[in-house]
Formats: structure tokens, sequence, C-alpha cells
């Protein structure tokens, strides 16, 4: 081929345009790690990197939703503990109310349960982050009142209303969990607390004949409600628990994938990268040698 | 002239002329050198002819009988046609990238973490939007695990203002690239229109200037052909010679209709205004002024750049609005579902990418978890069935069993999203490779060109000695003459 003025600087240009692109992509490769910046990279990995960055980031919505159930679920596990330990204790008084007490001696454990009413309802009408942990979805409204209003004073759920459960939301994509005792569980507590005022009253009439073997079987009844809540909570517990490590699992799981999709082997990069730059080197070396001499310089 | 000494005289001047032509060509080669335009020339040298004298027949000497144009018409021909496509995929090329650009989406592992202790719900990503559709529906998961919170509330809020300004922005940037290739595409037509009219003129003069001497009005030949570039590089043209018209040419477009095939732009002296017809969206049309015969234009920049703005331009946008306007419809369906007047979560009077916004009552006070008039602030039921909708896929709503409005090809929104967004990259990464094997053909030919048509240096130099040393040959020659002819006048009487 015949080779003109225009040939060599032409060729150059080409060449070294060439050379600068693909440096250019190596350099910004080196300095982010990544293979793909663009979409038109790579338009189908793009794609999938994307959708596993969108599931990175559900699954960390996640692991963030795990953690408020969580706390909202040993605070509830806390409080049933709470009266587990009352209701323990009501029993032993319930079986230690006996005529050798006297009166007096019964009276004294009737000033004792009422203190353990209070606790009780105190722990009842817990708040967590402001709001009651034991009222289903009425979280603002306080679930649990004494009625005194008729012959004895009953402890009431939820002052007659009659509220949706507690909100249920996902720790994962599958399925939901609600970290909220149920309504039925609640109302278990006002009936122990009403078999608690019924217990005071008895005790306060100072005749163990009061305390009759019904109230102490329905104390029970109570108690083992009250042990059955709690194992639900600890089922409850254990569901987080299991969806927390899978999504932990999941995660990383896709970070590996991401990284094999969209991250270059650095040392490959440097590699490639020093190679092009020797071209550049080669290409320019030599392109001002030819360039530099013509004709013109031997005459 | 010849027989006698002054006839030698006659001829050696004569050759004196012509090796001056041989430097002078030179000359003009070398000062062209970077012409692009510039095909190089050549004087060439004839016999003035044969006269019979006393001694025999004898040569009447040298003369510049012309100058040859280096160009080869085969790839003066195939350059027009490559630089078409060439044409074409670079402007499509450049519409699309920028396109992508507009998008806003790009792949960005900085703010990723490997480990989901240490991760943000919003801290990965380059913030285009397939992030903030994902954090739109995570703010509905994080508000449905505290329905309560005003803070979550706010968070919701601003996520969706996030997504539907960045729907908005998006959009405009879309509408306004069209515009802008709109606006470039006429240009285009203004500056072929006037490069018609040019080629149009330059046919005239090179019939004036080679009436008398054919083919020889070679920097005007170069011009035409220069033009004929800078047509084919905006639309696709057909060139033919006219026979006995003095070197011009026809310059043709076919037509969609093919009755007839083809319309002349330039014929002789003769130039056509082109016209653009762009009142039905997506169906842009040419004609020539006073003819209402629609012009197929199947090369150049001018189809590059309306095959990326009515193709995947305008795709992307319609997958925009119908992202937008699933969005809007399927969201106020579960937030009012009866719907009720003022208690929507979008603004429900404009469902395309430009116009979506949250609905103007909407605040952290007056956002709903639960549905209209129900007042336990822990009823989460709306936003866990609205954070639910960002993991369904919205198939055919008139499908058996569907429960849906709108249809995103049975894909969730991010996917949905996606699709479109890949499927532009796909056409930039295509577009781009095609015009890379383009560039390699386009510069092979060019470099064919280059060699027929290019001046070296060397050459020239070599060529300029060789003419000066033939003028002073040529010199030495007159003056020997001139010394005979002192003899015969001077010494011999």
């Amino acid at each position: 081929m015949r080779v003109t003025h225009n040939t060599f600087p032409d060729g150059l240009i080409r060449h070294l345009q060439r050379i600068t692109t693909q440096m250019n992509s190596l350099s910004e490769q080196s300095a982010t790690g990544q293979r793909i910046t663009d979409l038109s990279d790579d338009s189908a990995a793009a794609n999938r990197i994307l959708d596993m960055q969108e599931e990175k980031g559900r699954i960390t919505q996640y692991t963030k939703n795990a953690a408020r159930a969580d706390n909202i679920n040993n605070s509830t596990i806390s409080q049933l503990n709470n009266f587990i330990s009352i209701s323990d204790r009501i029993n032993e008084i319930a079986t230690l109310a006996n005529d050798l007490k006297g009166p007096q001696g019964l009276q004294a454990y009737a000033e004792e349960v009422d203190e353990l009413i209070e606790h009780a309802m105190q722990s009842a009408n817990t708040k967590f982050n402001g709001e009651y942990i034991f009222h289903g979805a009425d979280s603002s409204n306080p679930p649990f009142a004494i009625d005194t209003s008729g012959a004895t004073d009953v402890a009431v759920y939820s002052g007659g209303t009659n509220p949706n459960e507690g909100p249920e939301f996902h720790l994962s994509e599958s399925g939901t969990i609600s970290p909220f005792t149920s309504n039925s569980t609640n109302e278990k507590f006002a009936d122990f607390i009403t078999r608690m005022i019924d217990l005071r009253d008895a005790l306060e009439s100072g005749s163990a004949a009061a305390v009759t073997n019904t109230l102490r079987e329905d104390l029970e009844t109570s108690e083992d409600e009250l042990i059955f809540a709690l194992s639900r909570q600890g089922s409850v517990q254990m569901r987080i628990e299991f969806d927390d490590g899978l999504n932990k699992q999941r995660f990383t799981d896709l970070e590996n994938n991401i990284s094999a999709e969209a991250d270059v082997d650095i040392a490959q990069t440097i590699v490639r990268l020093t190679q092009i730059q020797n071209a550049y080197q080669a290409s320019l070396q030599s392109a001002g040698q030819v360039l530099n001499s013509s004709l013109l310089n031997y005459l | 002239m010849s027989s006698n000494i002054i006839g030698d005289l006659h001829n050696a001047t004569k050759a004196l002329n012509a090796h001056r032509f041989g430097v002078t060509t030179a000359g003009t080669n070398m000062s062209n050198v970077n012409n692009p335009e510039y095909a190089r020339q050549r004087a060439i040298l004839g016999d003035r002819g044969v006269v019979n004298s006393l001694v025999g027949p004898r040569g009447l000497g040298v003369e510049v009988t012309g100058f040859q144009h280096m160009r080869d018409a085969v790839l003066d021909k195939e350059i027009l046609r490559e630089t078409s496509i060439k044409g074409s995929l670079d402007a499509e090329l450049a519409a699309l990238q920028k396109a992508e650009a507009s998008i806003g989406q790009q792949i960005n592992r900085q703010g990723d973490s490997a480990f989901v202790d240490g991760a943000q719900t919003d801290g990965s990503g380059s913030g285009g939007i397939a992030e903030v559709l994902n954090d739109f529906f995570n703010s509905f998961h994080s508000l449905s695990a505290n329905p309560a919170s005003d803070a979550e509330k706010e968070s919701l809020i601003q996520k969706s203002r996030i997504l539907t300004e960045k729907l908005n922005v998006t959009s405009e940037r879309f509408t306004d690239l069209q515009a802008d290739i709109t606006s470039e595409v006429e240009t285009d037509l203004d500056t072929a229109n006037d490069l018609i009219s040019e080629i149009a003129r330059l046919n005239t003069e090179i019939a004036r200037a080679e009436a008398s001497h054919a083919g020889q009005a070679l920097s005007l030949r170069d011009s035409r052909q220069a033009r004929l570039d800078e047509l084919s590089e905006i639309m696709q043209i057909n060139v033919t010679t006219i026979d006995k018209s003095g070197g011009q040419i026809k310059v043709t477009i076919p037509t969609i209709s093919g009755n007839p095939a083809t319309v002349d732009l330039v014929n002789r002296g003769t130039a056509v205004t082109l016209e653009f017809d762009d009142s039905v969206p997506g169906v842009p049309s040419f004609n020539v002024k006073g003819d209402t015969e629609a012009l197929s234009i199947k090369g150049g920049s001018i189809h590059g750049a309306l095959a990326a703005r009515d193709g995947e331009i305008a795709s992307f946008l319609t997958g925009m609005n119908t992202l937008a306007s699933s969005l809007v419809q399927e969201v106020n369906n579960i937030y009012n579902p009866g719907a009720v007047a003022g208690e929507n979560f979008f603004d429900d009077s404009n469902l395309t990418a430009a116009g979506i916004s949250v609905d103007s009552n909407l605040n952290s006070t007056t956002l709903r978890t639960g549905a209209i008039g129900a007042t336990e602030q822990g009823d989460n039921a709306i936003v866990l069935a609205i954070a639910e909708l960002g993991d369904s896929k919205l198939g055919d709503p008139t499908a058996a069993g569907a429960t849906n409005l709108t249809d995103l090809g049975d894909r969730t929104f991010g996917a949905f999203f996606r699709a479109q967004a890949s499927d532009l990259a796909e056409a930039v990464a295509s577009v781009e490779s095609r015009a890379d094997d383009e560039a390699t053909v386009f510069n092979l030919l060019k470099q064919q060109r280059d060699a027929v048509s290019g001046v070296s240096l060397d050459e020239e130099m070599a060529d300029m000695i060789k003419f000066q040393r033939a003028y002073e040959a040529t010199g030495k020659l007159i003056r020997t003459i001139d010394e005979m002819l002192d003899v015969i006048i001077n010494r011999l009487i």
C-alpha cells in the first residue's frame, strides 16, 4: 500500500485513541474495583446486579423489622415473666391462706395481694416506645382498667372495645409475624387480675373459707395460661432468630454473587493496565521516531 | 519547428515550461498536504509531435498535456455509502448515550456492605430510579413494623416525594432530549439543503470550466466530492454521472412508495429544498418542497437520530409512563379503595411520569396506616398491603384470577424498571458495537483512498527535485543554444 504524509499520523491517532480508551476503562476499573459502572457495560449483568441490590435492600429492611420485633417480643416476655412471678406468689398466698393465720394474718396477705395487683396492672399496661404492647392495634390507649362500678371490682381489657390484633409485618418475603400477644391472651391477663382481686377481697374478709378451692383452681388455670402465653412468645422469638439467620446468610450470598458479577480482579486489571501503558509508550516512541524524519532532513 | 537551431530554442522553452509545471504541481500537492478534500495531481508530460527534417523525423519536444486527478471513483462511491452508515450509527449512539446518562442509573458498589449488620436500607446504589423505587417500598415495610411512628411516616412521605421527583426529572430529561434531537435533525436538514445547493452550483462551475478542458477542473471536483461526503454524513444519497454534461452529476434519494423510485436532489445546476414534517408523533416525514412524495431517508445522521428518538428513547419514556400510571393506580387502589375524594396517596389527576406526584393532602399527620376512619394507631393493614405490592408481579389484569389493575408484563415494579433500563442499555451496547465495526470498515476505505489520493511529501520532494533538475538541464540547453547562436551571429562574419 502506498504510504502518504497522513498515513502515519492518522494511524497514530487511531491507535492512541484505542489505547487511551482502554487505559481509561482499566484505570476506572482499578479505581472503583468494579467491572461494570454504566448499564451498557454489560446490560444483562447490570440487570442482575440491580435485582440483587434490591433484594439486599429489602433484606436490610427485614433485618430492621426483625430488630423491632425482637425488642417488642423481649418486652412482652419480660412482662410475662413478671406476671408469672406474681402468679407464683399469688398461688402461694392462696395455698397459705388458712384459719391458722387468723383474720389479721389473712388481712396482711390481702395487703400484699393488693400490692401485687398494682404491680400486675403496671405490667399489663406496659409501654414500648410510647405504645401499649398488650392492646393489639389500639396501642395508644391503656388496655387494662379496674372497673369499680359493680358489687365487686373487676379487671377489664380494652375498656369494652374490641381492638384489632397487633400488627403483623414481614421479616422475610414469604411470611409475616406479629410479636404482639393476641386479644384472647390479653383477656386472660384481665381474668388473672380479676382473680387476684377476688383473692384479695376473700383475704380481706378475714375468713379462710372465703378463699375457695374454685378460686385456687382458677388461679392455677391463670398460671397455666400465662406459661402458655410465655411459651408462645418463645416460639415467636425462635422464628425471629430463624428469619434473621436466614436473612444474614442470604445477604452474604447475594454480596458474593454481586461481587462475582460486578467486581474486577484487581491484580489482573493492574497487569493489563501496565501492558496497555507499555503499548502506549511504545506507540508514542515509534511514532516520534517515524514522524521525525523525512526526505526533507536529507535535502 | 526543430528543423533549425531557433526551433531547438523554442522546443527548449516549451520543455522549460513543462518542468516548471512539474515543480508547481509538486508545490501545489505539498501545500495541500493537510487538506482533507484534496486529491493529489500529476502534471502529464507528452511529446508535442514529430516533424520530418533533413536528417529524418524529429520530435518537437515536451509539453504539459494535462493534469491527472488521482481519484478512485469506486472508492469514492464506497466511502459515500459507508459515510452514511457511519453517520447514522454515530448519531444514534450519541443520542442513546445521552439517554443512558439521562436515566441516572449506574452500578455503584461504594455503599454496599458485605454484612447485613452494617448495611443501610438506602445506603447502596447510585440513587437511580431502581434504588428510590426500592426505598419507597422498604419505607412501607418499615412503617408496617412501626405504624404509630411519626418518624417512619415522615420518612415514607420523603421517600415517596423523592420517587415522584425522580420520575418527573427523568421524564423531563427524556422529553427535552427528544426535542433536542428534533432540533438537531432540523439543523442537519438545513445544512443538507445548503449542501444540495452548493453541489448544484459546483456542477455548473465544473461544466463551465471543463467546456474546453474535460476533467481538468480539479479543485472544483475536489470541493464537490467533499460536499457529497458531507451530505452523505447527513443522509444516504445516490450519485450518478450525467453523460456528455461536462462532468456534471445527479444526486438522487429513494422514495417510500417506489413510484417514482427516486427523486432528484441535484440534477446539473438544479437543486431542490427538502422539508421535514414532524406533525405525526413517531412518524417523521421528508419531502421535496412543492412535492408531497415522501422520501426514504435510510442512512446518515438524520436517520440515526430519529431512529433513537422514535425507537428506544420513546419506548423508555412509554415504559416510565406505564410505571408511573401503574404505581398511582395500584397504590391508590389499596390506600383508598373507595376512591374517596381527598384520600388518595398519589394525586390521580396525572398518571404520567412527568406529572406523578404525592397527593397534596398527604403529610405525616394525614397519612393513614389503616382504612379510612380507622382510629387504632397500631393498625398497619394498608401499609403492609402496599409494602407487599412491591413484591407483586403485575400481569394482564384481564386474565382469570388477576387482582391487579395494570399490566407490567407479569413483573414487579422494580423488575419492570430494570427491564426498561436494560433494554436501553442493550441498545447502547449494540449500536456502539456496530459503530465500532463500521469505523473499522470506514477507516480501511479511508486508508485506501489516502493511498490513492493522499500526498506524500517524500514523493513530492523527489518530484520537485526531478523537475528542478530537468529545469536546470533545460536552462543549460538554452545557454548552449545561445552560445551556438552567438557563434553563428557574432563570430562567423
